[in-house]
């Protein structure tokens, strides 16, 4: 039995913060209809991660100081950010043609740039693909300060303006004529999911990061109507899920954490699908019976004699 | 490495360049029906099909990857729209819950056969289009690349299928309702369309690697938007941008990176190209005809100072109306702190106006030409026509109607000048001059 043993522990309790941070942004892209925006940020953070290790090679370092690379990652998200809301008013094109533009061209200078470092003395080490895939194993203690960090922050600024963002997500022109920062709020929202994204690179990786974003928010909203609900939902779904799949990995010697964690998320999300109330397959089933049955069993015999 | 072998520079070009073209069709039409997420999607999905293809077969036969990927496609397109659909998911989060999902099973499935075979997820994101043409056939006693052949094949089904049904896929991309009841059949276009996607990204991710395949289908297409308002225009903008990044891509990885980068060796020339593409659009943001940022930028500047020259002949022939003679930088300051029109602006409003002699500056008095005269008359005609018709007709307060004529009197042509002036009470036959609301007289007509 190797799943009680400290390596596991840590990483367990990292993947599980980082599922509830994950939930909680999550719910505020799905009901902003950003939930793409997290394949985009985690994309965008390639160019910024070897730029970073490029950087610090330069100034005399080793190139694996994880906080560079973190730096590096959360630079690189921000400027994609801005890249995605720069080119859909430049270019007027959909927020979701921005974030394929942003993602494509972000991730291309960033295998640009990667093969470049390989080149360089030294560059085969640095590990830097890594971040692409994900490596939970190779977590350590830090990794798990440093996901509690942003799994504190991110709910102390979620639950002290829950008010302010659930304006934002259901109505976000009542919100400025209530004279709500709406941008504030909306920059707010993509810092926290940046700050999740980065979190998340060591976990996950830079492209399932997206499926801890958007599963637990979505299985969460199936579940329940109310904001104040989908929150907290959301974010026990994302822990359960990293949890759950750091210990199915553990069972087996070759099943890497990350897609084991997606896919606990991904069982989670289907069971809501079936079983949620009102709006799982089941309770849909069996109300439109209940409809039909009301509707067309009393049928009469006609009234002419 | 600085100088090309066309055996095989030319062939990366080649593929480069074949893999745009393929892409601009099936990319034009996701940009336009403002689903270009889903090329992302298919792209991801590709990992798991392959995967499962190598499990079923045992064999990395490229027929049965093409096969294993094809499918995968086929099911996240249709099993996130149909979750979508029924479950009623925001359409966005149904396409990242599908493809993730797909995504890490191919990781894992991946991992299983690892020893087995050398399946190298990264390979997949990246591509290898340095490798592709070592894998070539004999054709006419050439060797042409396998990648050649098929996004070659893929670019020509691409056109046909897009010849075939033509109106009926434009009509579908910009207006689905009145396809609808045309009996067009949209859902059988959008499979169409996404058929489409799907082949292409999956015939063009094993050579630009899936993820470059995204860029090469959004990117184009959504620069070539900026130039032509023509569906058909945009396919082949979106073409020729495809194939200018191909080659400029591959430059900067054989060429320039190596000369940079202390240590010497080509960069990725799938991501080059990626990159390259990015940097193309910004290109275009910045430089497209009409859209252009520099384009309205120069647009608005061009307004501004014509806006500017106007009001400083009519201010001028104002001045003149009550004989007063200023100098010229009287007359700048006039401008700046009457009619807020900011210094610079001035100036070369000034400049202009007496250097295509409509201000003459003899003897440091600024004066009218016989043509500023008639310019500013006709300015100043415009403004107290718009003060006489906003109080009479519009009911506005004589002391509000000055601002909004300021506005008016710059987009008002001679023949709405002469309506107005109609509007206001003179009639052809009377000379009496008309007055506006604060007691001036409206000058007469002077331009034909």
């Amino acid at each position: 039995m190797n799943w009680l043993d400290y390596n596991t522990q840590v990483v367990a309790g990292a993947t599980a913060l980082l599922g509830a941070a994950a939930g909680l942004a999550g719910c505020l892209l799905l009901l902003r209809r950003r939930a793409l925006m997290g394949d985009a940020l985690g994309h965008a953070t390639l160019p910024g991660i070897a730029g970073a290790y490029l950087v610090s090679v330069a100034l005399g370092g080793t190139g694996k100081e994880p906080w560079a690379l973190l730096a590096g990652a959360t630079v690189g998200a921000l400027i994609g950010v801005v890249s995605v809301l720069a080119i859909r008013r430049g270019a007027r094109v959909s927020d979701e043609t921005a974030m394929a533009i942003v993602l494509g061209s972000f991730f291309g200078v960033g295998t640009a740039l990667l093969t470049v470092i390989q080149a360089t003395p030294g560059g085969h080490q640095a590990g830097l693909s890594s971040f692409i895939l994900g490596h939970a194993a190779s977590m350590v203690a830090s990794d798990l300060r440093a996901a509690s960090i942003v799994a504190v922050i991110c709910v102390v600024l979620v639950v002290s303006l829950t008010k302010e963002l659930r304006l934002l997500c259901f109505d976000t022109s009542f919100a400025s004529s209530l004279g709500r920062p709406v941008r504030s709020l909306d920059a707010l929202v993509l810092i926290i999911v940046t700050a999740v994204v980065v979190a998340g690179l060591q976990a996950v990786g830079l492209i399932l990061i997206l499926a801890l974003l958007v599963l637990p928010a979505t299985a969460a909203r199936l579940c329940t109507d109310r904001f104040t609900t989908m929150l907290p939902l959301a974010a026990i779904m994302g822990s359960v899920s990293g949890v759950g799949g750091t210990l199915v990995s553990s069972f087996a010697p070759r099943l890497p954490t990350g897609p084991c964690i997606v896919l606990v998320a991904a069982l989670l999300f289907v069971l809501a699908l079936i079983f949620a109330p009102r709006r799982g397959i089941i309770a849909r089933t069996l109300a439109s019976r209940t409809f039909a049955s009301r509707t067309l069993a009393p049928r009469a015999p006609e009234p002419h004699s | 490495m600085n100088v090309w072998t066309w055996a095989v520079d030319g062939w990366i070009i080649a593929i480069g360049a074949l893999g745009a073209l393929a892409c601009a069709i099936p990319g034009t039409f996701l940009v336009v029906r403002r689903t270009s997420m889903l090329a992302d999607a298919i792209s991801h999905a590709v990992l798991p099909g392959i995967a499962v293809a190598f499990l079923l077969t045992g064999t990395r036969d490229p027929f049965f990857m093409f096969l294993g990927a094809a499918t995968a496609g086929l099911i996240v397109t249709l099993a996130s729209s149909s979750l979508a659909r029924f479950a009623r998911i925001d359409s966005g989060a149904a396409l990242g819950i599908v493809f993730t999902t797909m995504f890490a099973l191919g990781l894992i499935l991946i991992v299983q056969v690892a020893d087995r075979v050398d399946l190298d997820p990264s390979c997949v994101l990246y591509g290898a289009v340095e490798l592709a043409p070592l894998d070539s056939t004999l054709i006419a006693a050439i060797e042409v690349p396998r990648a050649v052949l098929v996004l070659g094949g893929v670019t020509l089904l691409n056109a046909l299928v897009a010849l075939l049904f033509w109106k009926e896929l434009k009509l579908m991309a910009f207006d689905p309702a009145l396809a609808k009841t045309l009996g067009c059949r949209p859902q059988l276009m959008e499979s169409i369309i996404l058929g489409m996607a799907a082949a292409t990204c999956v015939a063009a991710f094993e050579s630009v690697g899936s993820i470059l395949v995204v860029a090469m289908m959004i990117i184009p297409a959504a620069a070539a938007r900026l130039f032509s308002d023509r569906l058909c225009g945009v396919i082949v903008g979106a073409m020729i941008i495809g194939i200018i990044a191909a080659v400029l891509g591959h430059w900067i990885a054989t060429s320039l990176a190596p000369a940079l980068v202390a240590g010497g060796r080509d960069a990725s020339s799938a991501g080059s190209i990626a990159a390259t593409l990015g940097a193309l659009l910004v290109l275009c943001i910045i430089i497209a005809p009409r859209r252009g940022i520099v384009v309205r930028l120069a647009h608005r500047w061009l307004l501004t100072l014509r806006c500017a020259r106007e009001d400083a002949l009519g201010l001028l022939w104002r001045l003149d109306e009550d004989d007063r003679s200023v100098d010229v930088a009287t007359l700048r300051a006039l401008l700046v702190g009457g009619a807020e029109i900011a210094p610079l602006l001035a100036r070369v409003a000034l400049w202009s106006l007496v250097r295509d002699g409509r201000i003459d500056r003899g003897d440091g008095r600024a004066t009218l030409t016989e043509r500023g005269r008639a310019e500013g008359a006709s300015l100043v005609r415009s403004h107290r026509l718009w003060e006489i018709y906003l109080m009479q007709r519009l009911a506005l307060a004589k002391d509000h109607v000055h601002p909004t004529a300021m506005v008016l009197e710059h987009i008002t042509d001679a023949a709405l000048r002469e309506r107005l002036a109609k509007a206001g009470g003179a009639s052809a036959a009377s000379s009496q001059p008309l007055a506006d609301p604060h007691g001036r007289s409206v000058p007469p007509k002077t331009d034909g």
